[in-house]
């Protein structure tokens, strides 16, 4: 690659730059070198230093805020949701079954047979409404050995 | 030009006084030629050197500056256009037209214009960067990242389709 022109290129070249060329307003050196002035108030912007600009900290902080907030109140919900459909459900299919085997076993005087009872209550389990809802299952499990323990006393 | 870049990158504002003297008039011209308009070119050289300056930790390491800033340059024309409707710069945009100037000068000036807007888009970039801005082949090739044999391929071929294009223009 060379810079060296053909002569009938050199002619066409030089007509082209003797045409004066548009020059930038004068008054725009001084309105540079005050933008320039302005922005050395402001630090250097790298990826260090983007923290400093004060919308984008507001930014990244609603956005950390967003992101911790957002599964609390989930979480936070769910379990306000459940006590309450517990409490306005009153005792479960699964607790009444329970209470069922327990009195059985009550007026039965029955041995506790633990195999039994673990069958009656995955039955109880069974018969919920709402199979996916573990935490009410679970819930009624608990009802139902918490009821079994006061039994056995 | 080399010992400009340590005092660029500390913020020192005569620097960058010295640097808009030395590159203004250069880069003015090819900025018009791009957007065809001189009142968009202002604010993109204004720009350009408020980009330089937030950057200038960068100029450190920088080998050519005037080809870094032609490249920053040709950056912020791409943005504008992204934004704007570009058209082609007119006699008028592209050179200066004093009210005492004979005829076939103006003449001269509209057929230059013409002749430019003939040319395919890379290779007008090329003659308006060589002719208008002063710089290499091997700095244009810097600044629109292609060989520098294709850009001399490029130059070569936009004169002659100015040549044959001017000739035309003078021979009908």
């Amino acid at each position: 690659m060379s810079e060296r022109t053909p002569q009938h290129d050199l002619e066409l070249e030089r007509m082209l730059e003797s045409l004066p060329t548009r020059r930038p307003p004068a008054e725009l050196r001084g309105r540079v070198l005050s933008q320039l002035q302005c922005d050395s108030a402001q630090p250097t912007r790298t990826s260090r230093s983007f923290m400093a600009i004060p919308w984008e900290r507001a930014l990244n902080v609603a956005l950390v805020l967003l992101v911790v907030a957002a599964p609390l109140s989930w979480l936070a919900n769910s379990h306000f949701q459940d006590q309450t459909m517990t409490r306005l459900m009153g005792p479960t299919p699964a607790e009444r079954q329970a209470r069922r085997v327990v009195e059985s076993m009550h007026l039965a005087n029955a041995e506790h047979d633990s195999r039994s009872l673990r069958n009656e209550l995955v039955g109880a389990i069974e018969t919920r409404d709402h199979k996916s809802d573990g935490l009410v299952c679970i819930h009624s499990l608990g009802y139902a050995g918490y009821l079994i323990a006061e039994h056995s006393k | 030009m080399s010992e400009l870049c340590p005092r660029l990158a500390n913020g020192d504002p005569d620097a960058f006084a010295a640097l808009y003297d030395q590159l203004a008039d250069r880069l003015f011209p090819y900025i018009v030629a791009q957007t065809g308009s001189s009142t968009d070119a202002a604010d993109i050289l204004q720009e350009i050197f408020v980009r330089l300056y937030r950057g200038r930790s960068r100029l450190v390491d920088v080998d050519n500056i005037d080809a870094y800033v032609f490249r920053t340059a040709r950056n912020e024309v791409i943005r504008w256009r992204a934004r704007h409707a570009s058209r082609f710069a007119s006699a008028a945009d592209l050179f200066e037209i004093p009210e005492s100037l004979a005829p076939c000068q103006l003449e001269q000036r509209e057929i230059a214009a013409l002749a430019l807007g003939e040319l395919g888009e890379d290779e007008r970039e090329v003659v308006e960067l060589k002719i208008f801005s002063g710089l290499t082949f091997v700095e244009i090739a810097s600044v629109i990242d292609r060989p520098a044999a294709t850009v001399a391929t490029w130059y070569r071929r936009a004169l002659a389709k100015m040549r044959q294009s001017l000739s035309s223009e003078v021979d009908p």
